[in-house]
């Protein structure tokens, strides 16, 4: 039997990973949807950029042979238009997520690594953003900028960082603390060496588990900005379905399909990430699955000897 | 010994079970007793196996740890088939366990005065809090901390403090028996003194049996009546201490001894035993301390020794003492 | 150079912090006298034991050795030359000739460094032999010289897979391959084993014999270094109270804290229970020193005029001095 590592590489990790049935199933789901995005053009019956020429049958049709999702407003397949919807999500959940994580990620390490004036400003433009509402400072900023695709993404991407921020600086606050931090600098290692073995691949693993959890309010973000009508009028989204739906009358035509199913596409996913984000923590973190036989001891409790009087 | 024992230990075995792995056998057959106002060191190295025993002894083990055999029985009263209830009972009123790093067993949010408290409002729920406050203003001058300090947080007191805390609310409901884990571990050696000194006195002062577990064999030397050294889950030796210091018959005691440092005898150099003690999931097959021991051959390495009476309170482990145990 | 400069001098060393950020309304915070006026030598190939309690300021002396913390006043000589206050390049150079092991060998190895590239990582700071077969070849070397056989059969594995005592080699490994000439040792023992305390110990002592480097071994307990040290040096609050070869101070301590020290080192023999002299309290905050001499709030025998007057370091033998004044020099 191998010990226990403290953090988990290669076959081990995905054994681990194996065994954990939240992180399995948001892999899963992600799987499906991701999947579906890629191959939207095989997989839907119809293509939603194709104008139809709308009937008064046509419209709102019930989940039939021909539709299995019934059609919406403008008569088009409500299916066709979920699984294209899949891609504007995905996309801007990832993107969204990769502008946070990178903004957060090096602002949360330099602050927990300098401290001192550094930290103190950078702590207090992280409060500053914490405390502005997201949406509405969204909603606005889009509402200037044109609701275009990428300006979506870079809104809500440059927005959403503040959390990973504060949680990146205390993970980096008790790196920084570790031994082998300080055995390095008595080698004479510069910071750029510090940070680069020692502070970031501990802070890595931190960072993947949030990014994952970040792309999951990206995508919800994105979906209420397109159900305020602040949607790329060029691409299909969940959230842009929603907002037709439910300002075009499909409640008064009792047309459930074509709420529900955007509805169920946001759900899917965001629970996708979710699940995913939280089975990964646990992989990676399973600090309460020890006891004192499978790890050493050590690795448990850590005996605190009061440092020497430096303040 | 005439008076019947306080705590009696009766081949005590603990496994630990991680499904998909081998069980680890942490604590194998270990008997001992301990007498009201005795004092008991369980000695050994990481992983020997000895805060397990202690653990085991209060059923306080980590969910994966069992207890597969043997008997403890406190005032003859067998403590491993009492209720999960009556065994919560038994804990801290009768038997109260100081655990290893006082720094991380301490509440960081509430007063050490109240965390006192706790411990005696948890045993006798009908005091009235002036009565509980000068229970732990009692407790605390016991341990020689001033009570007007009860008041202050964990993070206000120093480390010799914090385990000084510690023994007072090990103390909290008066018990007969309390297991000191690694008491002195991670302390300066003045602290360590002075704590040493503290346990001892309380332990005459109150009639106190105390087991102190640890790996220091200073500690046995200055303050233990008897002594149980473990190897690998095993008992290795089991006499008093003077025995044990002067006439120890098992390699893995003898050998320790030698690498422990003696400041009265500075011409000896220290002695190391080679390898390392072996890991609970993969015990070697005969005795535990073959691969170690200096004096071994063939049979060591098939069959276990057995405990062999080498003399009458004098136990040990080691097929080489045969001859002498069947004199 | 002459072979007669000690390794490593230290003269009048000050090292104070202040406590806590200047304030609003206290623009001056009290100080920390961690380090407070300490002259120390270490011969070339000598083990040096600096013993004292935690708060007493040996650790803040390591770190300033290492030019990790910039004395407040004083000098460090390293082999002559006057290495205080360097910066830059030539402080990085003079990093390679003084290393430091940890006490902790469960934390002070990055968990997910493999044991090649730890021991590796120094000769990367430095840039030295950057051809890969001649940094294998070193760092083969040093963990050979720390002990570790076959070197091979360690260098992909991580610090989790081995034992604390193989840990605290590759630690020696890695403070080695930079060949340096002092060592710093703080408590490198203490977190191990007994059993296999002595094997780092011995380690110690075969590469002051066989590559000459000198050790100071930063420890509170007289047990391990009593057949260890060449001398012992005991720290109190930031400054030396007594300093001698090994056997004056474990034969004749003088400094009433020595005695102190030495009555409560446990003796592993029950027939001689002894009776310990212990020191009530604890090492008093270094933010308020007490006046006169430091040690004389918690001295059994303090006399009126200890309150008043700091001692003088007094020479006892041509090795021994300390620093009380209730010693006759006769």
């Amino acid at each position: 039997m191998a010990e226990q590592p403290i953090l988990l590489t290669g076959a081990s990790f995905w054994r681990t990973f194996a065994r954990n049935r939240i992180a399995v199933a948001g892999f899963l789901m992600l799987a499906l949807a991701i999947l579906a995005a890629l191959f939207a053009p095989l997989i839907a019956p119809y293509d939603p950029a194709e104008s139809v020429q709308i009937t008064i049958d046509s419209i709102y049709q019930k989940p039939g042979p021909a539709h299995l999702l019934g059609t919406d407003d403008a008569g088009k397949d409500v299916l066709s238009s979920f699984i294209f919807g899949a891609r504007v999500s995905l996309i801007v959940g990832v993107f969204a997520s990769f502008i946070s994580i990178v903004i957060g990620g090096s602002l949360g390490i330099a602050a927990g690594y300098f401290g001192g004036r550094t930290e103190r400003i950078l702590m207090r433009l992280t409060d500053i953003m914490l405390v502005i509402p997201d949406l509405p400072l969204t909603v606005v900023i889009v509402a200037i900028t044109r609701p275009r695709l990428l300006n979506i993404i870079l809104v809500i991407g440059l927005l959403g960082w503040t959390t990973t921020a504060r949680l990146v600086r205390a993970q980096t606050l008790t790196l920084k603390e570790r031994k082998y931090v300080l055995r390095a600098r008595s080698v004479g290692a510069g910071h750029l060496h510090i940070l680069r073995r020692h502070i970031f691949p501990l802070v890595l693993p931190l960072l993947v588990v949030n990014s994952v959890l970040i792309i999951s309010l990206a995508i919800l973000n994105e979906s209420a900005l397109s159900f305020l009508g602040l949607s790329d009028p060029t691409v299909v989204s969940w959230g842009q379905m929603l907002n037709y739906a439910f300002s075009r009358g499909a409640m008064s035509a009792r047309a459930w399909w074509a709420l529900v199913t955007p509805g169920f596409g946001i759900v899917w996913l965001v629970l996708g990430f979710t699940l995913l984000g939280h089975g990964l923590e646990q992989v990676i973190n399973p600090r309460t699955e020890w006891h004192h036989l499978t790890g050493h001891p050590r690795m448990v409790s850590l005996p605190t000897t009061p440092p020497d009087p430096a303040p | 010994m005439t008076t019947a024992p306080l705590l009696s230990v009766t081949d005590l075995s603990v496994d630990f079970r991680v499904p998909g792995r081998a069980p680890a056998h942490a604590v194998s057959q270990v008997s001992f007793t301990l007498q009201p106002g005795e004092a008991l060191g369980l000695v050994g190295e990481s992983g020997c196996g000895k805060t397990t025993l202690s653990l085991a002894l209060l059923r306080l083990l980590s969910p994966q740890g069992y207890i597969v055999n043997g008997s403890v029985k406190f005032n003859n009263r067998e403590l491993l088939t009492l209720s999960e209830d009556e065994m919560a009972d038994i804990r801290w009123r009768h038997i109260a366990m100081i655990f290893q790093g006082a720094m991380n067993a301490l509440n960081p949010v509430t007063t050490i005065g109240y965390q006192i408290g706790e411990a005696i409002r948890r045993h006798y729920p009908f005091m009235t809090p002036v009565e509980v406050q000068t229970r732990a203003a009692e407790l605390l001058d016991l341990v020689g901390i001033a009570p007007s300090r009860a008041s202050q947080y964990p993070h206000q007191y120093s480390g010799g403090m914090r385990q000084r805390a510690m023994i007072a609310m090990a103390l909290a409901c008066s018990p007969e028996i309390v297991i000191a884990d690694e008491p002195t571990t991670a302390l300066d050696v003045m602290i360590q003194a002075q704590i040493l000194d503290l346990l001892d006195n309380l332990r005459r002062q109150l009639g106190l049996a105390v087991i102190f577990v640890t790996h220091d064999l200073g500690v046995v030397a200055e303050l233990c009546d008897k002594v149980l050294v473990m190897y690998g889950g095993v008992t290795a030796e089991y006499a008093d201490v003077d025995t044990i210091f002067n006439q120890p018959r098992h390699p893995y005691t003898q050998e320790l001894l030698k690498a422990f440092p003696d400041l009265t005898q500075p011409q000896t150099a220290l002695n190391s035993i080679p390898g390392y003690p072996p890991r609970p999931d993969d015990l070697p097959p005969g005795c535990r301390f073959a691969p170690r021991c200096p004096h071994v051959f063939e049979r060591c390495h098939i069959q276990q020794p057995a405990l062999l009476t080498v003399s009458p309170n004098h136990l040990a482990s080691c097929h080489l003492l045969e001859s002498d145990a069947n004199r | 150079m002459n072979q007669d400069t000690p390794a490593l001098a230290l003269r009048d060393l000050h090292k104070h912090f202040a406590a806590g950020r200047p304030g609003l309304f206290d623009r001056h915070p009290a100080l920390v006298r961690a380090v407070d006026g300490v002259n120390l030598e270490i011969g070339r190939g000598e083990i040096l034991a600096l013993v004292g309690e935690s708060g007493c300021g040996k650790s803040t002396l390591a770190l300033t050795l290492l030019g990790l913390e910039t004395p407040t006043a004083g000098e460090i000589h390293f082999e002559g030359q006057n290495v205080t206050g360097l910066r830059g390049p030539a402080l990085k150079d003079m990093h390679r000739r003084i290393q430091m092991v940890f006490q902790d060998p469960y934390e002070s190895l990055n968990p997910l460094m493999t044991i090649a590239e730890i021991v590796a990582e120094p000769l990367v700071v430095h840039r030295l032999f950057p051809a890969p077969a001649e940094r294998h070849a070193r760092v083969i070397r040093a963990l050979e010289d720390a002990g570790l056989k076959p070197a091979d059969s360690f260098l992909h594995r991580l610090p989790h897979q081995l034992s604390g005592g193989q840990r605290q080699r590759v630690a020696i490994a890695a403070a080695l391959v930079l060949e340096p000439t002092v060592l710093l040792a703080d408590e490198p023992v203490s977190m191990l084993d007994v059993s296999i305390r002595a094997e780092i110990l011995n380690l110690l002592a075969d590469l002051r014999a066989k590559q000459g480097i000198s050790i100071l071994f930063i420890t509170h307990d007289f047990g391990t270094i009593a057949h260890f040290a060449d001398r012992i040096a005991v720290m109190y609050l930031g400054r030396i109270v007594e300093i001698g070869a090994t056997a004056e101070i474990l034969k004749s301590p003088r400094h009433p804290y020595t005695r102190a020290l030495l009555s409560v080192v446990p003796v592993p023999n029950p027939r001689l229970r002894q009776k310990r002299q212990i020191l009530q309290g604890e090492t008093p905050n270094p933010i308020h020193l007490p006046s006169g001499c430091r040690f004389h709030p918690r001295c059994p025998i303090a006399e009126e005029h200890c309150k008043h007057t700091d001692p003088p370091e007094i020479p006892l033998s041509a090795t021994h001095t300390a620093a009380c004044l209730l010693i006759d020099p006769q």
